[in-house]
């Protein structure tokens, strides 16, 4: 008897790159662009205005900006996918821990990279998770003020958002282009792949151009916070800081980073890790869809 | 065949001393960018206002609502006791709300509700003379 093929959901088709090649392609586009937007922004005295002024005085700042920002989230989601795909596949059962280990890391500080950026435009939503950025760190043991000094420093001698920017532009861009580089031993993306994301990069870019958020000063009723951190903000309203902002992502990490160890055992952790991640979508589309004003259920 | 036991011990001690000189090594260095790192941060600030306008018993500024209690000034800090945010006045409800998480506050900032746990932070603050006050905000 035949059995059926089984559909595989990451069947590469003839038109579209692999995930993995789609995020090293918006890495690069975000590390050009990101380049090119350096001479406007001004992240030490009013990065908000200065972000404000770089789309409003030229139609191609205004495209840059939104393809930048794009480029981040898109290098995001690809690498989720890819991720996933590969979890599916058990390739972690052919990697050393010290191999594990470094993707560990570059899934980290991807997310920070990215984060970052989103925390140095200065506005009322990047202030706010700036802060709230801050209170999460502070929750960590021993360690929290010293990391909430050295990625933030929140106090009136120095600008957090030039402090921020400076981590975005530097030290988690630089760390996830050497991870990136340790993983796959290159960093030069397939001509085909990098055209394709570019090209829906810019497609993105001049349909639906990304969102600034409100000025530092607005008086607003909500206030939320990048896509991929809803979430978080959502679990942070109901659990212990400690526990939404620390624990629970570091049991993932660590689910994640005992997958090698287990070999053929892993199935069990693998459905833990995809238990959290629905439980953190399902936070996600409440934070999303469901908090109004004042972040109350329906609130209008 | 004799076991040379000294060789295994002189063996055993060199990589526990290896391990014991790498372990002071990174604490040493911990120790010196923890400070480092403190030493960069201090500081508090201060705002001057000046009081001398039409009296009014409720008013939003950047960083601090301002409530006058018959002749009596409180200065109610907008940093949320949550994470941080900037607390919201909501003149429809009657009420401080934070934008962030969902915590709410009377107008003379006791909790209400949300995960905040703790009423807003109330500002000292010093008379320079008769029309200037200087008032202490907290750090961040």
């Amino acid at each position: 008897m035949v059995e059926p093929a089984m559909i595989d959901p990451f069947k590469r088709t003839w038109w579209m790159p692999g995930w993995g090649e789609i995020a090293l392609s918006s890495l690069i586009w975000a590390l050009v662009s990101g380049m090119l937007l350096v001479p406007g922004f001004n992240a030490h005295h009013d990065p908000f205005q200065s972000v404000s002024r770089l789309i409003s005085v030229d139609a191609f700042g205004y495209f840059l900006h939104s393809f930048h920002s794009y480029s981040g989230d898109i290098f995001l989601i690809a690498a989720f996918v890819h991720t996933i795909e590969y979890l599916i596949k058990r390739t972690h059962r052919s990697y050393l821990f010290k191999q594990w280990f470094y993707l560990i890391l570059l899934m980290i500080v991807s997310i920070l990279a990215v984060f970052s950026g989103f925390l140095s435009i200065g506005s009322k939503e990047s202030a706010s998770a700036l802060h709230i950025f801050d209170g999460i760190l502070q929750t960590v043991p021993v360690i929290g003020g010293q990391l909430s000094l050295f990625f933030i420093q929140l106090t009136r001698n120095i600008n957090p958002f030039s402090v921020i920017y400076l981590h975005h532009a530097a030290t988690f861009t630089i760390l996830t282009v050497i991870l990136t580089y340790v993983h796959i031993k290159r960093l030069k993306a397939e001509r085909y792949a990098l055209l394709y994301t570019g090209f829906l990069l810019a497609l993105l870019a001049l349909i639906l151009p990304a969102s600034l958020g409100h000025p530092a000063d607005a008086v607003v009723s909500v206030v939320k916070g990048p896509w991929y951190f809803i979430g978080l903000q959502e679990m942070l309203s109901w659990m212990p800081v400690f526990v939404a902002g620390i624990a629970f992502p570091l049991i993932i990490i660590g689910l994640l980073a005992w997958l090698p160890q287990l070999k053929s055992k892993d199935r069990p952790v693998l459905y833990a890790i995809a238990v959290l991640l629905i439980f953190y979508l399902m936070e996600s589309v409440i934070g999303w869809f469901l908090r109004g004003e004042g972040w109350q259920i329906f609130g209008r | 065949m004799a076991f040379n036991f000294n060789h295994l011990n002189r063996r055993r001690f060199l990589k526990a001393l290896k391990n014991g000189l790498y372990f002071i090594g990174i604490a040493v260095f911990s120790k010196l960018t923890g400070r480092f790192i403190n030493r960069a941060a201090a500081g508090s600030g201060t705002v001057q206002l000046n009081i001398s306008q039409p009296n009014q018993p409720f008013r939003v500024y950047d960083r601090f609502f301002m409530i006058r209690d018959k002749d009596r000034l409180r200065f109610l800090s907008r940093t949320c006791p949550h994470l941080g945010c900037t607390v919201q006045w909501n003149d429809r409800a009657g009420h401080m709300a934070c934008p962030c998480h969902g915590s709410r506050f009377t107008k003379q900032g006791r909790y209400l509700s949300g995960p905040a746990k703790a009423d807003l932070h109330e500002l000292s603050y010093e008379l320079v003379d008769e029309n200037n006050i200087k008032i202490f905000l907290e750090d961040g």
